[in-house]
């Protein structure tokens, strides 16, 4: 498991100290590779060079410089490389359009950010839970 | 001339001739005037020449006045009468007919019997210039008949004239018979006829029974001689009564008798009747004495001798009342019509000509009724649209589909446009045909304005709004990210110095987290208020009672130490957004629930009731409840009528309440008392 990396997409970093953090409490120990714009995250998972291990889990924050989150997972859902890949929307926003938008385009889950910090570390544990250890990955997340 | 020693070269004497010719002949003019007689005639009838030629017939010989039965004068008169107008000889039977005795002899009248035969003398253009009267004397014969007289020798020297006398009355009685059998068809026909001519009575009578006229009839003395059965029921009189009254007496009222009769004496004197043959509608008198208005047509007809006036009426007052109700109808119609000032309302003929025009037209198109009647609808339409001929098609749409409804510039009698709206409405006949149309305009041009404006404000509104959507988002997601940081780097603090800071810094990092998530709270609601009011409404069937039940589960199980007693009301439900009503709801009841958090004896109640015939909803509670002074407070945003410390919120819930209760059209009240619990009433 710990072999698995998870990519986190957030521009803010106190989000990403405080998310690492959680996960730290959390004691998920995988390794997190954090892309701070949508650009760099399709870099990360869509670039030729390099056998670059697919991630277990994408946290995609929505409102994001340059590429916005909702035109990242377009984009990786429209690649047949990652159109099985986890992605679990993780944002401060409940407006409705982005939560309809978010699982038209093929989110796996979608998790608004609580202002509590306590709560944000339960809900980090359980995503951690969920996604890292009970979920079973799809074949083709696989690159191909 | 001489008579005698007449030459065999010389035309015989005709007269000498026929005055001594043995028989009885008598030659009369067509007049019966006698022109010529036999001598043996003479002395048959004890006349002489000189005495009777030149005398009429019957001044020579009429009936013996002594005998009461006789007939030779007429039978004699018919006899000719017949010769004259047939131009044929005419035999008559054996006839008594009594001969003046000379007063030489006596005077008087002597019984004679005869046997006449009249005949025709025709010139050459078959007119009747003479008749032959031939007679025989059977004076003897009919005597000795009748008075058996044997004396043979009487007998044998008649025998022989007898014979020859027999065979001519035979041949007579032979005439006589076939007279008899042509007057016997003469009278079959006669009675066919007459019964042909009673059943033409009767049928007339049946006619003039069941045609739905009154049926009068006048001579031409006034009086009445015919009259039906509606005549008896339109004027009072039967017929019995009616024929022979004077008419103009019985069903003219007196005013106008007068009247009547100098018209039916200029039409027997000059035959001019105005107003004959033609439908008339008069004044009629019934029997009661009232008066009614009747329709009538005369017609004369030329009747034997004179004139006979046949007319054919009914009783139109329901008719009349009728057309006057249309009239007053029409007329009140027309005061409206023309009274009308907001609308132009005017009536076109089918090609569009004005005409009529009310006082709404003049305002509107500055014209007046008597410069525009006449005139084509056309000249309100602004010249480019007449050019491309759009009032033609207006008219032609509205014929074909029976109404043209349009909104667009007309033109006033000074030239200025204003915006119509109008409506051209076709008007058919029963029979279907065009008649015209009506036209309603409005000016609108105010409305227009109105119209633009609201168009302009709305655009500015939907730019408005799109704007509080990105603000909106920007709120939910840029405003709350720094809370997290405050919050979560307040707990790594608390965390990873615990006891280091000493008490006051923990307590001044506990309150930064209070305030950190009090903040994030109000982005919320402020988030859900604003949601209320842009979301747009799906409306469908909601269940206020499960709404209700599944809140109560959901308060009980937030604070599973607190007993409170729901009373929740079944079946309560509604039309409306359910998501939005699912939040006023359990706004409201969460609101109960906290404020009768220190009761022990908490209760919270959902129910309806009914005032004037519309629904009511409420929530009622029996917890601290609040001053009605401050009651119209309430509902503000961020308005609160409770410390914080003691009940916690936003202030913001209610305001989102009433929000989603006027965007269903609703009202939102309440009745409360200090420590006497509050009630949340609501209607849809």
């Amino acid at each position: 498991m710990s072999g698995k990396t998870i990519l986190l997409v957030e521009d803010n970093p106190d989000d990403v100290a405080l998310t690492l953090r959680a996960f730290r409490k959390n004691n998920i120990a995988n390794e997190v590779v954090v892309a701070k714009d949508g650009v760099e995250a399709l870099e990360h998972l869509l670039a030729e060079k390099g056998a670059q291990e697919m991630p277990s889990l994408v946290l995609l924050d929505l409102k994001l410089p340059r590429l916005d989150g909702l035109e990242v997972l377009r984009r990786l859902r429209a690649d047949p490389r990652t159109k099985l890949l986890p992605v679990v929307i993780l944002t401060s926003s409940k407006e409705e359009q982005d939560l309809v938008n978010g699982y038209a385009l093929g989110a796996n889950s979608y998790i608004r950010k609580p202002v509590d910090f306590n709560q944000f570390i339960e809900a980090v544990r359980q995503l951690g839970l969920y996604w890292l250890v009970l979920n079973e990955v799809a074949p083709m997340g696989r690159r191909v | 001339m001489k008579r005698t020693g007449a030459k065999a070269a010389e035309a015989p004497d005709f007269r000498a001739l026929f005055e001594s010719a043995p028989g009885l002949y008598l030659v009369l003019s067509p007049d019966l005037t006698i022109v010529a007689v036999s001598e043996a005639y003479l002395r048959a009838t004890m006349t002489k020449r000189e005495e009777i030629l030149g005398r009429g017939l019957f001044d020579v010989f009429p009936d013996n006045p002594d005998d009461p039965a006789a007939t030779g004068a007429n039978n004699l008169r018919a006899s000719l009468d017949a010769v004259r107008q047939n131009r044929a000889a005419n035999a008559m039977a054996v006839q008594k007919y009594d001969i003046r005795r000379p007063e030489s002899e006596g005077g008087g009248f002597e019984e004679r019997f005869w046997s006449p035969l009249n005949s025709p003398v025709l010139d050459s253009a078959g007119e009747l210039v003479y008749i032959i009267h031939r007679v025989e004397d059977v004076t003897e014969f009919i005597r000795l008949k009748q008075l058996d007289n044997e004396q043979q020798k009487l007998t044998d020297e008649f025998r022989a004239r007898a014979e020859k006398m027999e065979g001519e009355v035979y041949l007579r009685a032979q005439q006589v018979a076939e007279a008899n059998r042509q007057l016997q068809q003469a009278n079959a026909e006669m009675s066919r006829l007459y019964e042909r001519t009673k059943e033409l009575e009767q049928l007339k009578t049946q006619v003039l029974e069941t045609v739905n006229e009154a049926f009068v009839s006048m001579s031409a003395d006034g009086r009445i001689v015919d009259w039906n059965l509606l005549a008896e029921r339109t004027f009072g009189w039967s017929r019995e009564e009616a024929i022979g009254r004077v008419l103009s007496e019985t069903v003219i009222p007196e005013r106008f008798r007068e009247a009547h009769l100098r018209g039916l004496a200029r039409f027997l004197g000059s035959g001019e009747g105005p107003l004959l043959n033609r439908r008339l509608e008069v004044t009629a008198l019934h029997r009661d004495g009232h008066e009614f208005p009747i329709e009538l047509t005369i017609s004369p007809l030329h009747w034997h001798d004179g004139h006979v006036f046949n007319a054919f009426l009914h009783d139109i007052t329901e008719r009349r009342k009728a057309e006057e109700a249309l009239q007053q109808s029409e007329e009140r119609f027309r005061l409206l019509v023309e009274g009308v000032k907001d609308y132009a309302i005017l009536m076109l003929d089918p090609q569009g000509q004005v005409v009529s025009w009310n006082q709404g037209a003049e305002r509107i198109n500055g014209y007046r009724a008597e410069e525009i009647v006449g005139q084509h609808f056309s000249r309100f339409y602004p010249p480019e649209d007449v050019a491309s001929g759009r009032p033609e098609i207006e008219l032609k749409v509205a014929a074909a589909e029976g109404r043209f409804e349009d909104e667009s510039f007309r033109v006033r009698k000074d030239g200025s446009r204003f915006w119509a709206d109008v409506v051209i409405t076709a008007l058919h006949d029963q029979s279907g045909k065009l008649r015209g149309f009506v036209q309603f305009t409005r000016d609108i041009t105010e409305r227009k304005r109105a119209e633009r404006v609201i168009a302009e404000r709305t655009v500015q509104l939907e730019a408005a709004n799109q704007e509080l959507e990105a603000f909106s988002y920007a709120v939910s997601h840029d405003l709350r990210a720094p809370l997290r940081s405050i919050d979560g780097f307040s707990q790594v603090l608390q965390e990873d110095y615990a006891g280091k800071l000493g008490p006051e810094a923990d307590d001044s990092i506990r309150r930064i987290r209070a305030a950190a998530g009090r903040m994030g709270q109000l982005i919320d609601d402020l988030l859900r208020l604003s949601r209320v009011t842009r979301a747009e409404l799906q409306r469908g069937q909601v269940d206020l009672s499960e709404i209700a039940r599944s809140a109560a589960l959901e308060l009980a199980r937030q604070d599973p130490a607190r007993h409170v007693d729901f009373r929740i009301a079944d079946g309560i439900t509604v039309e409306g957004d359910p998501q939005l009503l699912r939040v006023a709801l359990e706004n409201l009841m969460s609101n109960a629930f906290k404020f009768t958090s220190k009761r022990p004896d908490a209760c919270l109640e959902f129910g309806a009731s009914k005032q004037n015939g519309q629904p009511i909803y409420f929530v009622r509670d029996n917890g601290v409840g609040f001053d009605m002074a401050y009651a119209g407070r309430l509902f503000g945003a961020f308005q609160r009528l409770h410390a914080v410390n003691e009940f916690p919120g936003t202030g913001i819930g209610l305001a989102t309440v009433q929000r989603i209760i006027h965007r269903h059209g609703g009202r939102l009240w309440t009745d409360a008392a200090v420590d006497r619990g509050a009630t949340f009433f609501f209607t849809l």
